[in-house]
């Protein structure tokens, strides 16, 4: 029995006749110029990589001193349970040698990364070698945010007991990922509206392109992350721009196209009874404008690489964010961007080990997505001449137990964040990276968890946030402030992971 | 209360409606309620709400039978399962056609959904169980894609239980092995304590929390404790938490010791399914194999071997507890003799305090015969007394009831509707609590429901893949030729697929708020969450696709049909049977789409492009670009 006959295979039929010969005739006059604005010169982007359902990050990044009693790799091996195998399926811990040393130059002793961060040749219609973790860490490129959540203020654990304030709703998925994207930890204040890259947006005065095309953009649907006042992003799939089928592209002309067409964009433009109504016909209008004012840009040479990206979901969005790094850097004059892409998957109470090789199943698999799309994008920034800048970096709802449940871990607080990009002052870990104990409580440390190593943070959402705003532009303390408002409770408002 | 709500209904009706003797006098509490709806629009507005959308057979059903008559006997028919069929039909695929590999089926379940919406009889319920399935959230985007016959079930459950008890949803739900692989109760175990150098010592392995979170924070309770109308209850201007960690931490103790069912050989069709239990009764809770072992799938040996989604009933029976991996607040070791642990680990502190003490009786793999029932009562009933405290928590009726009346009517309920509907969730009038049937009638049939001038904010977007499914529905669409409407991948347009959401935070979460107007009103709107300026397009696109499935162009005046083989289609005789003239055409389909309410503006541009542009085409063109050019316009776009 046959199926079905995909109708998108139908819509790239005609895709190819449209972009083979009328494209010219069909869209409009293109945006070259950017709104005139006061901003310093020179292109840069952020590109927010969220990691969904909370990434087991120790599990990342993990202290890999020596395997003898009483060091770091054995505090943390013993934590989680052991080193995983089919005698100890339960336990959490990779093993001292299949972790890819590291040499952070600011710290003590080595770490290892997860087996999962290797080079690797990305086969996809052509094939490509790229850096993988390991190798941007060892050349400076990237650099970890140890132990860092959202925070009101630093809390110690006898203060967490006392009741002291702490962030509402720890431990709960879609409320910590909110505030990871709000950078402040009160969700019902008016601030609250808005998400960090977009109150970034608005203090940057970072410029609508001329097409109407936002300087906040999507690849994964709706986020606060990017929404600022008067700053709406915009949102499109790694299928790149969408033009309406039948209307213009690939219409019969023995259908009317151009009426239809024309009372279309009459009934967008009438007034709506209510709001839900009025928005729905804002996003098509808004749709409509930009996508036929980039469509041609973006599928011509414009908007097109030659670095090969593995076929993964994660890849395919970073792919489209770095052909639009491309168009709007290298051809549109956009000045400032900011990216939101997302990966899930990361929920993992179960099966973290799935058997096999630990570098590319259970939690290996995702981390070997991430390591890989990534990479390419790293050298897909090389290929645009951008890698300077802009700057990648994780985000996550939050950390996850160190004790184990049989073969996955739970919700926890703090956890390590990557950052990479050519300003970045790699080769280092920034903040304080925890011993990795239960019920760890030394104020003198800074080592605070509870009873299956959740650990407290020690480092702010804010100041990560502000670090990387900084950088975009952002330079005085006081708008800074303005954009997060619980920086000043921090005494660093500058990690110091950004080249000036 | 009561008769000021019917005063109410009274004077507009009368107003509009002097004619017509559609109220009543006596209800409950000596109000009027409204009777019957006095035109097919108004009947259309209703069936909007109550169904996947209006038909001419629904809307003649109750305007004879009236809202409440419609309602009661929507109530009582019989559930169009979906597992069955499903089943029936896998199991005949792997024989008669090429074996696939399980995930490869899932379409089947898709389609089979799709065309249940456009058929069955048990409209309402099927509506009220797709609401649910966006509450009691499971999804085969991941683990689950190569189960569909196991996800049938799983949406049985809901279909069975749609006006059923919600203490009996929750608790089916909380059992099934879909739930139980999806949240990961399945196999999840105790915290096993041995003696280490004469000490007493817990291994650090703990309890899994997943479910235990997520059925509090997204299926009961939710996270902060509220009035009845679902407003926050403050205390010093801040919300109170529902729970704690610790409670988190000890309803994860909870649900321990579940897994797979054995109940020995099974056939399905014509296929036997081998499975050895060797065990009989409650020695099967005690099986250390059985824990760990997954009913068989029917596996073809071609090209390797191939796994069907053919399962053994097993794989989709509810799950049952074997004691031994349970928490029953004692020790896993014959060291110390299976002592109570020692305090707090003996007991679980779950939601409202309620306190479960240890098991009286140890439970191991050696448990003697005698005793093994009681470790198997103790699993259950530590987890059923979570269910009940869930299912009696204040906080159950406005958080349900709040989502239901989202999902089926307006994203901004006012605090008065949601109270209202609340009250029925607390109490049906005869003691029940948790009387889903009484509730969704409730929310139907209540006067902000049924108000014919709504606030704007009043109402809610159309969740994109229904606006799919009201266009078919509109106009008696039918599968082609394989008996199939072939949509096996919606959400790649629609960013929705039935039990098929991203996350356990569904498609949308109720509390999204779009930026800017929506936001700033303090409105929420779920479904924005999902519309882009790429999915705009994708719908559009996909409509269009189904729309015209069959239908040919002659230059610019034909119209030729023929059934396409590839997609379900609308049927020529129903474009046929339209008005002919441009003004009564648009007026049938904004009575059959739009349930009337198209505004005067929209009607006159409609009927300029006919007059104008499309004057010397045939009535299927003008029909098929209309149906189209509404189903993607604003005014369709929102219910009210």
């Amino acid at each position: 029995m046959r199926i079905q006959q995909d109708r998108r295979r139908f819509v790239n039929l005609l895709c190819g006749t449209f972009a083979a010969g009328s494209a010219a005739t069909l869209v409009p006059q293109l945006g070259l110029i950017p709104r005139a604005m006061a901003q310093s010169t020179g292109y840069r982007a952020l590109v927010c990589v969220y990691l969904a359902g909370a990434n087991d990050s120790f599990n990342l990044l993990v202290p890999r001193d020596s395997e003898s009693a009483g060091s770091r790799y054995d505090t943390y091996r013993s934590t989680r349970g052991g080193v995983n195998s089919s005698s100890n399926s339960s336990g959490l811990a990779l093993a001292f040698n299949s972790l890819l040393p590291v040499a952070p130059a600011n710290q003590p002793i080595g770490f290892g990364l997860h087996p999962a961060c290797a080079d690797f040749t990305a086969s996809n219609g052509g094939t490509q070698a790229h850096s993988g973790l390991k190798t941007l860490f060892d050349t400076g490129k990237l650099a970890f945010v140890a132990n860092v959540g959202p925070l009101i203020n630093r809390i110690t654990r006898d203060q967490y007991e006392a009741g002291a304030p702490r962030p509402a709703q720890l431990f709960s998925h879609n409320d910590q990922e909110l505030l990871w994207q709000l950078g402040l930890t009160d969700a019902t204040s008016s601030l609250a509206r808005y998400g960090w890259g977009g109150r970034l947006a608005r203090a940057g005065n970072f410029s609508t392109l001329s097409s109407g095309l936002s300087s906040n953009i999507s690849l994964a649907g709706s986020a606060r992350f990017l929404v600022g006042d008067g700053v709406m992003p915009y949102q499109l799939t790694t299928r790149g721009i969408d033009l309406l089928d039948q209307y213009s592209q690939g219409a019969s002309s023995s259908n009317f196209p151009t009426a239809r067409r024309a009372l279309l964009n009459d009934l967008l433009d009438d007034a709506q009874a209510g709001p839900y109504g009025r928005e729905y016909a804002a996003i098509f209008r808004r749709s409509l404008s930009v996508g036929e004012s980039l469509f041609a840009q973006l599928e011509a040479s414009t908007g097109q690489l030659s670095t090969i990206f593995p076929n993964n979901d994660l890849a395919n969005q970073l792919k489209m964010v770095a052909r639009l790094i491309k168009l709007g850097r290298n051809s549109l004059g956009a000045q400032r961007q900011v990216y939101f892409v997302r990966m899930g998957g990361f929920d993992l109470h179960d099966g973290m080990f799935t058997g096999g090789n630990v570098a590319t199943t259970g939690h290996g698999a995702l981390l070997t997505q991430l390591n890989q799309a990534l990479g390419a994008f790293w050298t897909a920034m090389g290929e645009v001449g951008a890698q300077n800048d802009v700057t990648a970096f994780t985000m996550s709802d939050f950390g996850r137990t160190l004790t184990g449940n049989g073969n996955g871990s739970d919700h926890a607080w703090g956890g390590n964040q990557l950052v990479l990009g050519g300003q970045v002052n790699g080769n280092r870990i920034y903040g304080t990276y925890p011993q990795l104990r239960v019920n760890a409580n030394n104020n003198a440390e800074s080592e605070w968890s509870f009873s299956r190593g959740q650990y407290i943070p020690t480092t702010a959402v804010d100041q990560m946030a502000a670090t990387l705003s900084k950088w975009m532009g952002v330079t005085s303390n006081a708008n800074l402030d303005a954009i997060f408002p619980n920086l000043p409770n921090f005494g660093t408002r500058d990690l110091g992971f950004m080249q000036a | 209360m009561r008769s000021l709500i019917g005063l109410g209904l009274l004077i507009w009706h009368a107003v509009a409606h002097a004619q017509v003797p559609d109220l009543i006098f006596g209800g409950p509490g000596g109000g009027f309620e409204v009777l019957a709806p006095v035109s097919d629009a108004e009947a259309a507005r209703f069936l909007t709400r109550a169904t996947f959308g209006p038909t001419p057979a629904n809307i003649a059903a109750l305007r004879s039978l009236g809202y409440a008559a419609w309602i009661d006997q929507q109530l009582t028919r019989a559930p169009s399962l979906q597992r069955p069929r499903l089943e029936a039909q896998i199991a005949d695929l792997v024989i008669n056609d090429e074996p696939r590999f399980g995930p490869s089926y899932r379409r089947y379940r898709i389609d089979q959904w799709f065309r249940d919406q456009l058929t069955a009889g048990d409209e309402l319920r099927q509506k009220v169980a797709y609401a649910l399935s966006q509450i009691l959230v499971v999804s085969d985007i991941a683990t689950l894609d190569s189960e569909p016959i196991s996800i049938a079930e799983y949406n049985d459950v809901l279909i069975r239980n749609a006006f059923g008890r919600y203490r009996t949803l929750i608790g089916e739900v909380t059992r099934t092995p879909v739930m139980g692989i999806y949240l990961s109760t399945m196999r999840n175990s105790k915290t096993d304590w041995s003696v280490v150098n004469n000490v007493l010592t817990p291994s650090v392995v703990a309890p899994d929390e997943n479910y235990a979170r997520e059925i509090m924070q997204l299926f009961s309770i939710g996270l902060i404790e509220r009035n009845l109308d679902f407003s926050p209850i403050l205390m010093g201007n801040q919300p109170i938490p529902t729970y704690t960690p610790d409670t988190i931490t000890n309803t994860a103790r909870v649900f321990t010791g579940l897994a797979f069912r054995c109940t020995g050989n099974a056939t399905v069709g014509t296929i036997t399914l081998n499975r050895n239990c060797n065990c009989t009764g409650a020695d099967c809770n005690f099986s250390t194999t059985l824990f760990s072992q997954t009913p068989p799938k029917y596996r073809v040996d071609v090209n390797g071997g191939v796994i069907t989604a053919l399962t053994h009933p097993d794989r989709y029976a509810p799950m049952v507890c074997y004691p031994r991996y349970a928490d029953t607040g004692r020790s896993a070791t014959s060291a110390n003799n299976y002592a109570v642990l020692p305090a707090p680990f003996n007991r679980k502190q779950i939601i409202g305090g309620i306190m479960i003490e240890p098991s009286t009786v140890a439970c191991h793999n050696a448990t003697p015969t005698a005793e093994r029932q009681a470790c198997i009562n103790y699993c259950d009933n530590q987890i059923d007394t979570v269910l009940n405290a869930l299912s009696g928590h204040p906080n159950v009726a406005p958080f349900i009831a709040r989502q239901l009346i989202q999902r089926l009517v307006t994203s901004n309920p006012t605090p008065g509707y949601i109270r209202r509907v609340a009250q029925v969730f607390e109490n049906d009038g005869s003691g029940v609590r948790g009387n889903l049937g009484a509730v969704v009638k409730a929310l139907l049939l209540d006067q902000e429901a049924m108000s014919p001038t709504p606030a704007p904010e009043f109402g809610k977007l159309r969740e994109p893949m229904l606006r799919l499914i009201a266009v078919w529905r509109a106009f008696g669409a039918v599968p082609n030729s394989e008996g199939l409407l072939d949509i096996d991948e919606p959400e790649d347009d629609y960013l929705q697929r039935p039990l098929g959401a991203p996350s356990v935070f569904n498609f949308y979460e109720p509390d999204y708020a779009y930026p800017g107007e929506i936001q700033t009103a303090g409105l929420v709107s779920p479904e924005l969450q999902i519309t882009s300026e790429s999915s705009v397009v994708s719908v559009s696109d996909d409509l269009y696709f189904r729309i015209f499935a069959g239908y040919s162009f002659s230059g610019s005046s034909t119209t030729n049909f023929s059934p396409p083989n590839d997609r379900g289609y609308i049927p020529v005789a129903q474009l046929d049977a339209l008005p002919a003239a441009n003004a009564a055409l648009v007026e049938a389909l904004n009575q059959r789409l739009m349930y009337g309410a198209m505004s005067s503006t929209m009607k006159s541009k409609l009927i300029a492009f006919l007059d104008g542009p499309l004057a010397a085409t045939d009535k299927r063109r003008k029909a098929l670009n209309l149906i189209h050019l509404i189903a993607i316009s604003p005014e369709f776009a929102v219910q009210r």
